[in-house]
């Protein structure tokens, strides 16, 4: 549009160039007008190559962060292989523990006359289970762990005719416990409610959970006939306790028992809310 | 109770579940059998009351006679006896219509007890289990194809799943709603009457789809 015009304009100065003298001041307009325009184009021009090179620079940035999108897909890709690779590898080697070794206890265990052995067998397969479990478990939000805590708890002390009072927890609590953790802490839990149910005699018993930043505390408490903690060889202080406080001490942790004669008794579990490094390291041999 | 069937290879186990059935359920007859196969035959030619099924059989999944117990719509209280403890063993089971499930590990006092509250039409309900149906219904499809019904929990069934996971037990949340345990223990039965339909209808969604990217 402004390039015919610009055209027009240029024909017409031409024009009366070759007319005479009283053309002189229209000539003169004319080429200011000429000049006035021509320095509007190159503004436009500039302007436009200048929007052109921010284009390019733009694009340039969207084909750099699509590449590097491309790469971290890759990479991620390579990583979700191996993990995969490596967990349907545990699930092999846990389905082979479960259903040979698995089966072969469980046989002991519910055959055999003795006792003692069937103990035995017992614990071998808790053994095999928490090393499965230590294979194959995922973390656990710390709030899921105490729900089934809970929940176990209530259905096995209540039905023995004791009253629980463990209030739920208020918040979520979003730290994550390791399946070792997770599994050691039921164990613990487990055998501190089995001797509850036995020997405490309690009518009642409280359960206190408190979370800190880097720790978990459970108190158990019950009102019990209580013993005297301190005398070594009393059933309490022998290997069930013993194994609670192992089991404490692998996660980095402690189990303390409070009892007098006639006071009932008061169990004290402390445990570190991140042991990372115990997650991956292999079991020790006992 | 009168018929109960028995899935289980072991025969040790077998024999030993076999014997503490009789205890529990002094007049049923009990049919024990140690192959999918043979479990599959009985359960065409007769109508059980209560199954215990193993998981992991030689020539199987015991989740195949779940399904087809299911599919016989004779009530059978189907139970899964597994060594297994993680539900990720059990979900698959109970998604395919069982009822409940024993640790095999467990003592005789305390499967007695299990079996006889499964028997009374109380289903064991774990938090962790409560979870994994919440989350199961939180993605469910929908809506669900058009030969199979689209179910969604009641708000009631929410309520008790989310008291479950939260660590609470059936009679704890029966007082907290008060509400009676059997009304409770129904509401546990629709839960898992729930998570079979709706999981069927997963399955279905899913055979379509890999129908349309085979063709």
């Amino acid at each position: 549009m402004s390039s015919t015009f610009f055209t027009a304009l240029m024909m017409l100065w031409c024009a009366l160039s070759t007319l005479c003298w009283w053309s002189m001041p229209l000539r003169w307009g004319i080429s200011l007008g000429l000049a006035f325009l021509g320095w509007r184009q190159g503004v436009a021009l500039m302007r436009r190559a200048h929007q052109l090179k921010t284009l390019e620079r733009q694009l340039e940035l969207k084909l750099e962060a699509a590449k590097r999108e491309i790469e971290d897909n890759f990479t991620r890709l390579a990583q979700d292989r191996l993990a995969q690779v490596t967990a349907e590898e545990r699930q092999r080697i846990a389905a082979d523990l479960h259903d040979d070794l698995g089966a072969k206890l469980l046989t002991i265990v519910h055959t055999c006359r003795d006792e003692r052995i069937a103990a035995l067998g017992r614990e071998a397969l808790d053994e095999m289970r928490l090393s499965v479990r230590g294979l194959t478990g995922r973390p656990t939000e710390l709030a899921q762990a105490l729900a089934d805590w809970r929940s176990e708890a209530m259905t096995r002390v209540s039905s023995a005719g004791i009253e629980l009072q463990w209030p739920p927890a208020e918040q979520d609590h979003p730290q994550m416990l390791g399946a070792r953790t997770m599994v050691q802490t039921t164990r613990i839990l487990r055998e501190v409610f089995n001797n509850l149910i036995r020997h405490s005699q309690a009518t009642r018993c409280t359960v206190q959970v408190v979370v800190q930043a880097d720790r978990l505390l459970i108190t158990i408490g019950d009102n019990g006939i209580g013993f005297a903690a301190n005398v070594p060889g009393h059933r309490q202080t022998g290997l069930g306790l013993l194994n609670m406080q192992h089991r404490a001490r692998q996660l980095l942790g402690e189990c303390r028992l409070d009892s007098q004669p006639g006071q009932g008794s008061q169990v004290h579990l402390s445990l570190p809310l991140q042991a990372p490094a115990l997650e991956i390291t292999p079991q020790q041999p006992a | 109770m009168k018929s109960i069937l028995l899935l289980e290879d072991l025969a040790e186990i077998r024999a030993w579940l076999s014997e503490l059935l009789t205890r529990v359920f002094p007049q049923a007859q009990v049919m024990a059998c140690a192959r999918l196969e043979q479990a599959l035959h009985f359960i065409h030619r007769q109508r059980f009351d209560l199954a215990l099924v193993d998981l992991g059989l030689p020539d199987g999944s015991g989740v195949t006679v779940v399904d087809q117990l299911r599919q016989q719509r004779h009530e059978t209280q189907t139970v899964v006896v597994t060594i297994h403890d993680g539900d990720d063993h059990l979900f698959p089971a109970l998604q395919a219509g069982a009822f409940g499930y024993i640790l095999k590990e467990q003592t005789r006092t305390q499967i007695e007890e299990q079996l006889q509250r499964i028997s009374q039409g109380e289903p064991p309900l774990s938090p962790s289990i409560a979870r994994r149906v919440i989350g199961h219904f939180k993605r469910a499809p929908k809506p669900a194809p058009a030969e199979l019904p689209t179910v969604a929990l009641t708000e009631r069934e929410t309520d008790v799943l989310l008291r479950v996971a939260k660590g609470f037990t059936l009679p704890e949340i029966a007082q907290q709603l008060g509400l009676s345990r059997y009304t409770i223990a129904d509401y546990v039965k629709q839960i898992y009457r729930k998570l079979n339909i709706s999981s069927r209808a997963e399955a279905a969604l899913e055979a379509q789809r890999l129908g349309i990217f085979r063709s």
